[in-house]
């Protein structure tokens, strides 16, 4: 379970992103994580993996904290950010020295999630566009096997196929005990995947819901703006 | 909490010269190249004497026998502790692009053990670097003296080096103070791995600003001490006690030694508690 009590950060003092936030997240199950610009989405999956101290409040993880980057939390936590590079070797050799701190990694579900996106294992990382390299990170994590995945708008910068790879991808690389963490603007790209939304303002959750899929599809993008539209008038 | 796992060092070292292999590359081949220069540079030297006159190459063999590789080895004797440096300011290069933070910092291994291996690959990397250019140089110098001068015995550049830095343990008479300045050295090395994780880009630059500003703040500190004391104690007073204050007086050594041994352990704590501070963006390194 991932836990945030009263969390406080800002890249500069006394500018806040995240002023007392509060926020659970229970294991199992693809979140969606939605804000305005500038609300924290980024902010938050930095803070949760550890990547940026709270100035005040407390992050835990399965009772660690990940800002101790303790091995054993960091092993069952993996980051697709949204912008990276990678280095300039093989897929093979990348693997071959990543896979040793993952305890679960599967090399089965690289060749499948690989395949899934039109690609063959069969690649030099240095040689890659920008699309392909998201590609690759996504397979990688998935393949990875944490119990939690961290996402920074995955299909930002994919084409409309590979977006469409991307949802089939993600859903055969998802098992019962994955908690997969997905911030986007792009709602249309992941609304079919979510099993639960999260909109968070500067200080708060604004709705933290299970989707339950009626009659009617979901449509995340007036439920965001519905949202976020009350939060203004009763603020 | 198991806070050092052999294994897991290992797997950090293949992962880290995997992902960086480009880089260390690189500068493995600069490194060896800043070495081999000036043993380069002779034989070109040569060459061209060679072919601008004939008639002056056997004046030159005769000239210069013994005392080239010395002049050699104290040339790199001095670029040795510049390149050592540079090295110790490369110590955190993975933090300086974002993604690389991302890699380095969400690794599944101890702070210390990622810590302690960029420490083994700058200091232990160095020194097998240094070692591989002085063997080069060797080999390149049998090669070309006989190729170019066709000679038939060489000096050992390795063995003058080595040989070289014996005499330096010879020159300090007193084993304190030999410590002393060894210890010195390493602070000064120190200051530059500190450099790199307090700020990860052109580290090297904001290092040498900083060790230049706290080089003239305390030498203003210095004479104003040294002033007071001096105004205070009468002329006669002061030299006698300029005089009693010999390096060699095993008081001074002691002072020395704690207070350098004290700076040492300050700089690698501090070192070490920014690299386990550190975050993906702040405001020194955005």
């Amino acid at each position: 379970m991932i836990s945030l009590q009263n969390v406080t950060f800002g890249y500069r003092k006394w500018q806040n992103v995240l002023s007392d936030f509060t926020f659970e997240l229970k294991e199992g199950g693809v979140y969606g994580l939605l804000g305005k610009n500038g609300t924290g989405k980024s902010t938050l999956l930095y803070l949760m993996t550890g990547l940026l101290r709270p100035q005040s409040g407390q992050i835990v993880i399965d009772g660690y904290m990940p800002i101790e980057r303790k091995p054993e939390l960091m092993s069952e936590i993996f980051l697709v950010p949204e912008v990276y590079d990678m280095p300039r070797v093989t897929l093979r050799e990348y693997i071959r020295v990543i896979k040793p701190f993952y305890p679960r990694f599967s090399e089965e579900l690289l060749q499948r999630c690989m395949e899934g996106f039109d690609m063959s294992p069969e690649i030099h990382l240095g040689a890659l566009s920008m699309g392909q390299k998201k590609k690759v990170y996504i397979c990688i994590a998935l393949a990875s096997n944490t119990r939690y995945l961290f996402m920074d708008e995955p299909t930002n910068g994919l084409d409309i196929l590979s977006k469409s790879q991307f949802r089939r991808v993600l859903l055969h690389g998802m098992t019962e005990d994955k908690t997969i963490l997905i911030s986007t603007h792009q709602v249309h790209d992941v609304e079919h995947l979510l099993d639960h939304v999260t909109i968070i303002d500067r200080n708060r959750v604004l709705l933290n819901e299970p989707l339950v899929e009626g009659d009617e599809p979901i449509n995340l993008e007036e439920l965001f703006i519905k949202t976020t539209e009350l939060s203004i008038q009763n603020s | 909490m198991n806070t050092f796992n052999f294994q897991r060092f290992r797997n950090v070292a293949r992962w880290d010269l995997t992902i960086n292999r480009t880089f260390y590359t690189r500068m493995s081949i600069e490194i060896v190249s800043i070495i081999l220069a000036p043993m380069m540079m002779k034989y070109i030297y040569q060459l061209w004497i060679i072919i601008a006159g004939s008639g002056m190459r056997d004046a030159y063999i005769t000239a210069n026998t013994v005392d080239d590789v010395e002049s050699l080895v104290a040339f790199t004797r001095f670029l040795i502790p510049l390149i050592q440096s540079v090295l110790m300011a490369y110590m955190f290069h993975n933090l300086v692009t974002r993604q690389g933070r991302i890699n380095e910092l969400t690794l599944p291994a101890t702070n210390l053990e990622r810590f302690l291996w960029h420490l083994c690959l700058v200091v232990g990397g160095g020194l097998l670097l240094f070692l591989c250019s002085f063997l080069l140089s060797d080999l390149l110098h049998v090669l070309l003296g006989w190729a170019i001068l066709h000679q038939t015995s060489f000096q050992s550049y390795t063995v003058e080096m080595l040989k070289s830095y014996g005499e330096l343990i010879e020159f300090w008479d007193s084993p304190g103070l030999f410590i002393c300045v060894i210890i010195t050295a390493l602070t000064g090395y120190s200051f530059f791995a500190l450099g790199s994780a307090w700020r990860y880009r052109y580290s090297i630059a904001y290092t040498m600003l900083y060790l230049l500003i706290i080089w003239l703040g305390s030498m203003i500190v210095m004479g104003f001490i040294i002033s007071f004391i001096a105004s205070s104690v009468d002329k006669q007073d002061f030299n006698q006690m300029l005089e009693n204050w010999s390096v060699h007086s095993t008081g001074i050594i002691i002072l020395m030694l704690t207070i350098q041994t004290a700076i040492f352990i300050f700089v690698w704590w501090l070192t070490y508690r920014l690299y386990c501070r550190a975050q993906i963006t702040t405001r020194r390194n955005p």
